[in-house]
């Protein structure tokens, strides 16, 4: 660790170095782009998430995108053809697979992104951290910040994309979709019975999402209530007494791969649970719960049946034992 | 024998104007012998299930009766104690003993005040262990799976550390020495695990850039420290191995005494320098690999509390050794207590809280004591 910080800074002085070189040449060509368009458009301004004005003088058609849940939103809206070059794990749709990649989670290769020269880079702010949107910048890129924190932000995310691609009549589509189905998981279940429950992020350490998280607003759609949601940190660590303490009705764990099942074996031992009582502690195979994308609703969906299955069974035994 | 009792009269002397007076020796030993009890009921007694004085004394006293004949509520209560809070609060007694002495140990093995239990490369040495196991081994079966309460995540951190520790004691071993056919040079030891904590811990940068966010997130937690995942198990597996390590970490007060007036001097008092080496390091060395197994990496406990109990009691490994253990311990309880009130119902890293509480104390100590040297 001693050893590679150094090293790791060297590294990034000469890339930045290096970089110097590009954008003079790059920072001549956007100049002359926007004074061409200002007689031509008006543009199109979008306030990112980082409260950041984005200005297009005309539409988008080049893009690199940094963010699965974002490459999955574009191709919701048609826009997936524009799609240069994305960062790892943009694994859906089965098209995303095939696109160049510039950036693995924790390193982006800005030097081939100058290069690409795209309209518009958009980011997964936390995915990727201001930092890195920051550089962009300042390499002379438009960028757009996503950090959708509820289901309602990712309707704003797929307008949002609309204007800046202008394809307004498939972000139209898309999010009318996704509120259509929103919207309906919503009446489906939001009103039901309250039921307390602890989503467990993995077991060693122990940790949770509070209420800022969209996993937050998911629980909140099925008409659950995190039992940890008003903590201070997005994801708290928390202990097994404090899960007793809090004594939820539902615990459970999601993940692309079963691996999750034997993480949430430990409860069985805390019996004072009322979930661990009522066996209602579970585990969803989904990938796309923690997706800040559209397909986030499917995985809603499956956590609202499960709640509605463990209301249904609660009610079974106060029946039983009456 | 009386040579080595010698020597370590010799070695008060200096600090007989600060701290040779029996005063301070006695109060810091009544005050430690009577807050360690003291905390561990505390530890017992604080967490986000709140409980009364009177039910905690209740519980205690059914701790290990059967539950059955109580009422379920304070069958509750006393699951909680038994099966959470006690093997945390021993745990971190355990853990905090057996680096503080380690601590002592090495300060006093290399001479050299910034030394500490880490210093073998044992603690990095762990880390990879613990990340080659998160990463590789993580992804095709769990990283979680239970052998009895030990994950392959506490295997390989274990693993990891005395596989370190074995590569430093080897690479700065040789036979260049006049005395004896091998030796092992206190300096080489002291560079080679540098170089080792460095190779491992770019080992681990690596692996933490190779695997995806999730992993690496977890990672950075496990390396900070915590004691949220103490269980029955873990507890027996420490006192099976830290707390012999302790007890026999107390045995080398006298030559760890000689050692501090030099090697060869030590020597001359007839220490068996080489077996002395290798014993502090293998007793060391499972002792630290087994608590970063157990709790993650608990920094400054093992580096502070030794230098705070010298400025006290004097360097004597005598007492330095034991109270070291003692103080050491009853840190950890209380940093572990602060750890899981100061943001409850979440958790803080054990680590911070160490280094926030003993900071702080370890410089008003300096800052009395201007003129502390180790020896």
């Amino acid at each position: 660790m001693f050893l590679i910080k150094p090293l790791a800074k060297l590294f990034y002085a000469l890339l930045i170095a290096s970089q110097f070189l590009v954008i003079n040449a790059l920072a001549e060509d956007v100049l002359t782009k926007e004074t061409l368009a200002k007689d031509a458009l008006a543009t199109t301004t979008i306030i990112d998430d980082m409260g950041v004005p984005v200005n297009l003088s005309v539409p988008a058609k080049r893009l690199v995108v940094l963010g699965p849940n974002l490459v999955e939103s574009l191709y919701e809206i048609g826009a997936g053809e524009y799609i240069l070059a994305a960062s790892e794990y943009s694994d859906y749709p089965e098209a995303a697979k095939t696109i160049a990649r510039v950036a693995s989670h924790n390193i982006i290769n800005f030097e081939e992104i100058v290069s690409l020269a795209p309209d518009l880079v958009m980011v997964w702010q936390s995915g990727f951290g201001v930092d890195a949107i920051t550089k962009l910048r300042s390499l002379g890129l438009k960028v757009y910040a996503s950090e959708p924190h509820t289901l309602d932000d990712i309707e704003d995310l797929l307008r949002d994309m609309g204007y800046l691609t202008g394809l307004l009549d498939g972000a139209e589509l898309a999010s009318a979709r996704y509120r259509q189905k929103l919207n309906q998981l919503q009446a489906d279940y939001s009103h039901k019975e309250t039921v307390s429950v602890f989503y467990q992020v993995w077991q060693e350490p122990m940790q949770t999402l509070n209420g800022d998280h969209v996993m937050n607003d998911a629980i909140e759609l099925c008409g659950g209530k995190n039992v940890f949601a008003a903590l201070p940190e997005i994801a708290p660590r928390v202990s097994v007494e404090s899960v007793i303490g809090a004594n939820p009705k539902f615990i459970f764990s999601s993940g692309s791969n079963s691996q999750g099942i034997s993480e949430l074996a430990h409860w069985q031992r805390w019996s004072m649970i009322a979930a661990v009582q009522n066996q209602q502690v579970h585990f969803l195979q989904v990938d796309s719960l923690v997706r800040h994308a559209p397909r986030i609703l499917e995985g809603a969906q499956q956590l609202c049946e499960l709640l509605e299955q463990s209301r249904l069974t609660q009610k079974d035994r106060v029946m039983a034992s009456e | 024998m009386s040579i080595a009792d010698n020597a370590s009269v010799k070695q008060q002397e200096p600090f007989k104007s600060l701290s040779g007076s029996s005063l301070s020796f006695g109060l810091a030993g009544w005050l430690l012998c009577l807050l360690t009890p003291v905390m561990l009921l505390l530890g017992l007694s604080v967490g986000p299930v709140s409980m009364d004085m009177q039910q905690l004394f209740q519980v205690l006293l059914h701790l290990f009766t059967d539950t059955s004949s109580l009422d379920p509520a304070m069958a509750g209560l006393q699951t909680i104690v038994a099966d959470i809070r006690l093997p945390r609060t021993l745990l971190a007694w355990i853990v905090g003993a057996g680096l503080a002495i380690s601590g002592a140990a090495m300060q006093g093995l290399f001479r050299n005040p910034l030394a500490d239990p880490s210093i073998i490369g044992v603690t990095s040495g762990a880390s990879l262990g613990a990340s080659i196991a998160v990463v590789i081994i993580g992804s095709s079966i769990s990283a979680s799976e239970q052998w009895g309460g030990l994950s392959i995540l506490v295997l390989g951190a274990f693993v990891g550390g005395l596989l370190a520790v074995l590569t430093v004691y080897r690479l700065s071993t040789g036979s260049s020495d006049h005395f004896s056919s091998s030796s092992t040079s206190v300096a080489t030891m002291l560079l080679v695990g540098i170089a080792i904590t460095a190779l491992a811990g770019a080992g681990n940068s690596l692996l933490a850039y190779m695997s995806d966010n999730e992993t690496m997130r977890r990672i950075s937690l496990w390396n900070m420290g915590g004691l949220d995942a103490a269980s029955q198990p873990r507890v027996i597996l420490a006192a099976c191995i830290i707390v012999p390590a302790v007890f026999l970490l107390m045995r080398f007060s006298r030559q760890l005494d000689a050692m501090l007036l030099g090697e060869s001097e030590a020597r001359h008092l007839g220490v068996d320098v080489q077996r002395i080496k290798w014993s502090l390091v293998v007793i060391v060395a499972f002792a630290v690999a087994s608590s970063v197994a157990l709790a993650g990496v608990i920094g400054f406990v093992g580096l502070v509390v030794p230098h705070m109990l010298r400025m006290v009691i004097g360097p004597g490994h005598r007492r330095l050794l034991p109270y070291s253990a003692l103080a050491g311990g009853l840190m950890l309880v209380a940093a572990d207590i602060v750890a899981r009130v100061i943001l409850s119902p979440a958790e803080m890293p054990v680590g911070v809280i160490t280094a926030i509480l003993g900071a702080p104390l370890f410089i008003i100590l300096l800052r009395q004591r201007r003129d502390y040297g180790m020896y």
